[in-house]
């Protein structure tokens, strides 16, 4: 919690973009938008205004993706302050540390969620939005929980093999972005896309989240992707477990840097 | 319960730390060009041994590269030896390093290591849950210890991190190490680029947790003034090799002519340098002081007992000794011996 707000409070930047950020990113993804194509053609294809649709995808993005920034990117800001040696010689579980991080953004979320989903919603729908607002949020948490497993071990394998390095994890989040589905809806997608988003499991809670504020959920369908989405994240969990172990016995016989 | 009455066996034992021929080859890449790279090893330490009791402060002394980092490393569950064995309060630093964590309080850096962003007091929270340290007891030891090193009267508790003085840092630092109350502290240069009141305020904190807690402390530094100062045994590393290991006053007696006579002269010849030398002296170079005279340095066991012969000589060839002074040896002159290639041979040291 410290951390984590110490940054956000302390640094009146920060909170300011940290509010503005979904309505940045989605302004941005409107004008580019509306240059190239029609918001008529969006809304029948998908089913949705643009804005609603482009906040909440900002919304989504910047909910999970800090989440998994947090574990990503912590390692790498540990030991560039020097904090790291600290860390590994605490009689905490470096995995378990790691993983409370993001426990903290999960709060600072929910508060994005209130400036800029609710809104938005409410502006668009009235009090139906209020209810649309709560589930996104909510699904939200569960997307970047289930996530967190993967995120882990996608991070921390590529520490241990190529040093901890920012170059990687710039390369890859991208690509995470893709294929979760956050901007371009699953049941749009191309089969092979389809497939290796079928492994990702925020894209299955973002799949729910897209429909119910498109209007094309249904009960059956949210049960089932909800509960793939949790299963694939504790499938990931050994994995994710082995990552942590092997960086930090690759760490122990380099030496931690200080 | 068992691991009070396991520390307690061990500091009636006396040894905190023991480390037994411990060894570390690191492997390095050397570039040749664009894309290829050759890896080559370098040995960071070479069978290492050393013991800390509890009480004593020992200091790990050596030049740049010689293993101290490395051996403090392996000591504070950081690094893994490529061999040898060491242990702290009875726990095996390999196989059991999550006890060794529990008793001991590492400083590694002073200007870093903490979160900018945080206070002093808030940093010590973070890193006190982190060591599993409850919420009530925290708070309370950190008030004793922000007390202790002295931030509070420096305001330290509640300024950011970030706008802290070198000074501030360290004690900081220090706190960390003690938020446990670890019986075992590695300190790696704690005093580093430190102003005197602040390096002396260190000093005397690490002396009084040895003497007064009876903690074991193992206290790295280049600073051979206060090294003696602070330890009670010193341990010599070159290398990779411990070279040699006593108190301050056993390693003085160990480096052959311990002694130095000083003459200031008021000129000098080439003639008196080799007499001195064809009577088996040890004489350096002659230099020139800021007032013109020529200082003569002669090594000697017993310099007083050469002094009648040296003026005799000095006196025969027409040359006046304007001062003459007994100088005592210094932690530098032992550390120079032994670290230094004329002082490895004439030790025969590997």
């Amino acid at each position: 919690m410290l951390l984590v707000y110490s940054d956000l409070f302390r640094r009146k930047s920060l909170l300011v973009m940290f509010v503005a950020w979904p309505y940045l990113t989605t302004a941005f993804m409107l004008i580019f938008g509306y240059a190239v194509g029609s918001p008529r053609v969006f809304t029948e294809r998908v089913g949705v205004d643009p804005i609603q649709f482009m906040i909440v995808g900002s919304y989504l993005l910047f909910s999970i993706m800090t989440i998994v920034d947090d574990i990503m990117w912590r390692p790498i800001y540990d030991e560039q302050l020097g904090t790291l040696p600290y860390i590994v010689s605490s009689p905490t579980r470096l995995i378990t540390h790691y993983l409370s991080m993001p426990v903290p953004r999960f709060v600072a979320s929910t508060v994005l969620g209130a400036t800029a989903v609710f809104p938005v919603m409410v502006f668009s729908r009235g009090l139906e939005g209020l209810l649309v607002g709560l589930a996104v949020v909510l699904l939200s948490l569960i997307s970047a929980t289930v996530f967190t497993p993967l995120a882990t071990a996608i991070g921390l394998s590529l520490y241990t093999l190529g040093g901890e390095s920012w170059r990687a994890i710039n390369v890859i989040r991208p690509l995470l972005l893709i294929v979760t589905g956050i901007y371009y809806p699953r049941w749009l997608m191309q089969w092979p896309l389809y497939l290796v988003s079928s492994l990702m499991p925020p894209a299955h809670c973002v799949e729910v989240i897209q429909r119910i504020v498109v209007g094309l959920a249904e009960t059956y369908t949210i049960l089932v992707s909800l509960t793939l989405a949790v299963l694939l994240g504790v499938l990931y969990s050994p994995a994710m477990a082995r990552s942590a172990t092997a960086w930090e016995k690759k760490k122990l016989r380099v030496g931690v840097k200080t | 319960m068992a691991r009070g009455v396991l520390i307690w066996g061990w500091q009636v034992l006396g040894e905190a730390v023991v480390a037994k021929d411990l060894t570390k080859r690191f492997a390095t890449k050397k570039r040749m060009g664009l894309f290829r790279s050759y890896s080559e090893y370098v040995d960071a330490i070479r069978g290492v041994s050393l013991k800390v009791k509890y009480g004593e402060v020992v200091g790990l002394l050596g030049p740049n590269g010689a293993g101290k980092t490395t051996t403090i490393k392996i000591l504070s569950t950081l690094l893994l030896p490529d061999s040898g064995s060491a242990s702290v309060c009875g726990f095996d630093v390999v196989r059991e390093a999550r006890k060794v964590r529990r008793n001991i309080g590492i400083m590694l850096s002073v200007e870093k290591g903490f979160y900018g962003r945080l206070t002093g007091r808030e940093n010590l929270l973070y890193f006190g849950a982190l060591y599993g340290i409850g919420r009530t007891e925290l708070e309370r030891r950190i008030r004793y210890l922000l007390d202790l090193v002295g931030l509070n009267e420096l305001g330290g508790s509640d300024r950011l991190y970030e706008e802290f003085s070198l000074g501030m840092r360290a004690r900081l630092a220090l706190a960390r190490a003690l938020l446990k109350d670890p019986p075992v502290l590695l300190l790696d240069e704690p005093t580093l680029g430190l102003d005197p009141p602040s390096a002396r305020r260190i000093r005397g904190l690490v002396r009084e947790l040895a003497i007064k807690e009876g903690k074991a402390i193992l206290y790295t530094s280049h600073n051979m003034f206060e090294v003696e100062l602070v330890c009670d045994r010193i341990v010599l590393i070159n290398k990779g090799v411990v070279v040699a290991e006593g108190t301050p006053e056993e390693l003085k007696s160990k480096i052959p002519n311990v002694r130095t006579l000083e003459l200031h002269l008021r000129s000098f010849s080439e003639d008196l340098l080799s007499e001195i030398r064809g009577y088996g002296l040890d004489v350096q170079e002659p230099t020139q002081s800021s007032d013109g005279l020529y200082v003569l340095r002669i090594l000697a066991r017993k310099p007083e007992e050469i002094v009648d012969d040296v003026l005799r000589l000095t006196a025969s060839r027409g040359i006046d000794v304007v001062k003459l002074r007994i100088e005592e040896p210094t932690l530098e002159d032992v550390f120079v011996y032994f670290t230094t290639t004329e002082g490895v041979e004439r030790s025969g040291a590997q």
